[in-house]
């Protein structure tokens, strides 16, 4: 007799948590545009380089209900199952970092920015960059007063064939304060009392490669690709009874079939990529970070609230048939999307990427050297 | 006998209604077809349009989206895709696979080349 009420409660607390729809972008006003002016823009140094995406298998669910054992034969199986494409995905990565190491990465945004920044005797309106500097958020997570922030992450597809480059920007005043353009029919959530003044998203999609087909050679090439990746430090084959022998076998069987599986391809294509010294990759993360300079500049004296339920908006056209467009709609509504003309296939990003074993040390040793400046703090306080 | 029969006949209804799918038609339609497509104005001859597909081929899935543009602008329009992804769904604890097919592009009807506000120079595409 009780529940009912407690019932009644329940769901009409629910219906007060339920939060409105906003995007995330947090345009600037008008006022703070001209309060701003001249600014300096500090790119967040990228630690991972270029990210190999995979698909991560889990089969828990069916395992669970046999206890124990199922969960434990599960584990095992998921383990073999994941090695494979795990251990391709970083194999990948270690090679994308030998040719376009994350300082590469690095370099070239400052580049791409720093042509945004103009002439000393140049008559600027609104926001103009005056300053282009670089910081490492892993030792000085915090946000930095009055700098526009820009962070980057870079992806290659499942199957190698599409380069994604995020950006997210922010910018936090000390003399000003966020207020929240958008309606909301009670009262304002806590998430939009605070905060950045300014957030965006700018997102690159390369144009896709050619999916190669499957042919007696490219067979012989794909075992031979997935052996090498098997070999241990010494270059000897693992052993046929250990984990890595069986997870082997199992992808040398797959490999023998008449399927190409996209994380096959993706031993090919990663090499495409490579080809003369990482030229065709470095060409699309130079367009990547040219677009996201152009379109920043452009976003920041924009003072257009966007609307989760508004229409995307086409900005430019080129002869390519590349795109650059404003999303309309959702939470991405107001932040930017590059992406090629002539789309053919249809392009995964997996739930899991795997990084460079450069880049994975660098991650560790600037964890390791932040752990040891925060003790310190602790132990002198 | 006959109520027998009347039942079976109610029972055999539900059963295929319950089935019951369709392989091309809009996605706010009350049965959701296999290629469904949803197109949002945005001028006069304008539109993006989406096709959502719960399988088939990348093939069928662009023709798909041909017929649909075809459906709206008669035989002459533009085509610009911007999107051509399978978004990854989750499942499990950790698991993830890829999701169901989506292109969606800005489509303008006629033969002329859709006239974008601002042209810009930009790079040549890798690859091309």
């Amino acid at each position: 007799m009780k529940l009912l009420p407690a019932l009644v409660l329940g769901s009409l607390v629910i219906g007060c948590a339920t939060v409105e729809p906003i995007p995330n972008k947090r345009p600037l006003t008008t006022e703070s545009i001209q309060s701003i002016g001249k600014v300096k823009v500090a790119a967040s140094e990228n630690n991972r380089g270029v990210e190999k995406s995979w698909f991560m298998t889990d089969s828990s669910a069916a395992g669970a209900q046999y206890g124990l054992l199922g969960a434990l034969v599960t584990g095992v199986m998921d383990a073999i199952m994941n090695a494979g494409p795990s251990k391709r995905a970083q194999q990948a990565a270690n090679e994308i970092a030998e040719l376009v190491p994350a300082d590469a990465l690095n370099v070239s945004l400052i580049t791409a920015l720093q042509g945004q920044v103009p002439a000393a005797d140049a008559v600027t309106t609104g926001i103009s960059i005056n300053e282009v500097g670089m910081s490492q958020k892993m030792l000085a997570p915090k946000p930095v007063n009055d700098v526009v922030e820009v962070s980057t992450s870079y992806t290659l597809s499942e199957d190698a064939s599409a380069f994604r480059m995020i950006a997210n920007v922010s910018y936090q005043s000390s003399k000003l304060t966020y207020a929240t353009p958008y309606k909301f029919k009670g009262s304002v959530p806590k998430g939009q009392l605070t905060g950045p003044l300014y957030t965006n998203t700018f997102t690159y999609q390369s144009a896709q490669l050619p999916i190669p087909t499957l042919t007696a050679d490219l067979k012989t090439r794909l075992a031979a690709s997935i052996q090498d990746s098997y070999k241990t430090e010494t270059g000897a084959p693992p052993a046929p009874d250990s984990q890595d022998g069986k997870a082997l076998a199992k992808e040398l069987e797959a490999a023998r079939d008449e399927k190409l599986t996209k994380d096959e391809i993706a031993i090919f294509l990663t090499r495409n990529w490579l080809n003369d010294g990482g030229a065709l990759l470095k060409r699309e993360i130079e367009n990547a970070h040219s677009f996201v300079a152009k379109f920043l500049v452009q976003d920041l004296n924009s003072s257009a609230v966007p609307s989760v339920t508004g229409k995307d908006e086409l900005l430019e056209t080129a002869s390519n048939g590349r795109t650059v467009r404003r999303v309309g709609a959702g939470p991405e509504a107001g932040s930017y999307a590059s992406a090629p003309g002539n789309l053919t296939s249809f392009t995964t990003y997996g739930n899991a990427s795997a990084i460079s074993k450069v880049s994975a040390e660098k991650i560790q040793k600037l964890s390791a050297s932040r752990t040891k400046s925060t003790s310190s703090k602790k132990k002198k306080t | 006998m006959r109520a027998n029969f009347s039942a079976a006949f109610c029972l055999g209804l539900i059963v295929l209604g319950g089935c019951q799918t369709i392989e091309y038609g809009p996605l706010s339609g009350e049965i959701t077809p296999i290629y469904g497509y949803q197109e949002t104005p945005t001028r006069e001859g304008e539109y993006i349009l989406l096709v959502r597909a719960l399988g088939g081929t990348p093939e069928t899935v662009h023709f798909m989206w041909d017929r649909r543009a075809q459906e709206l602008c008669g035989a002459e329009y533009q085509k610009t895709l911007y999107r051509a992804e399978r978004p990854t769904t989750s499942y499990g604890y950790y698991g993830g696979a890829p999701g169901n097919m989506v292109l969606e592009g800005f489509l303008h009807c006629g033969a002329a080349a859709a006239e974008a506000p601002a042209t810009a120079a930009t790079p040549a595409p890798a690859g091309s």
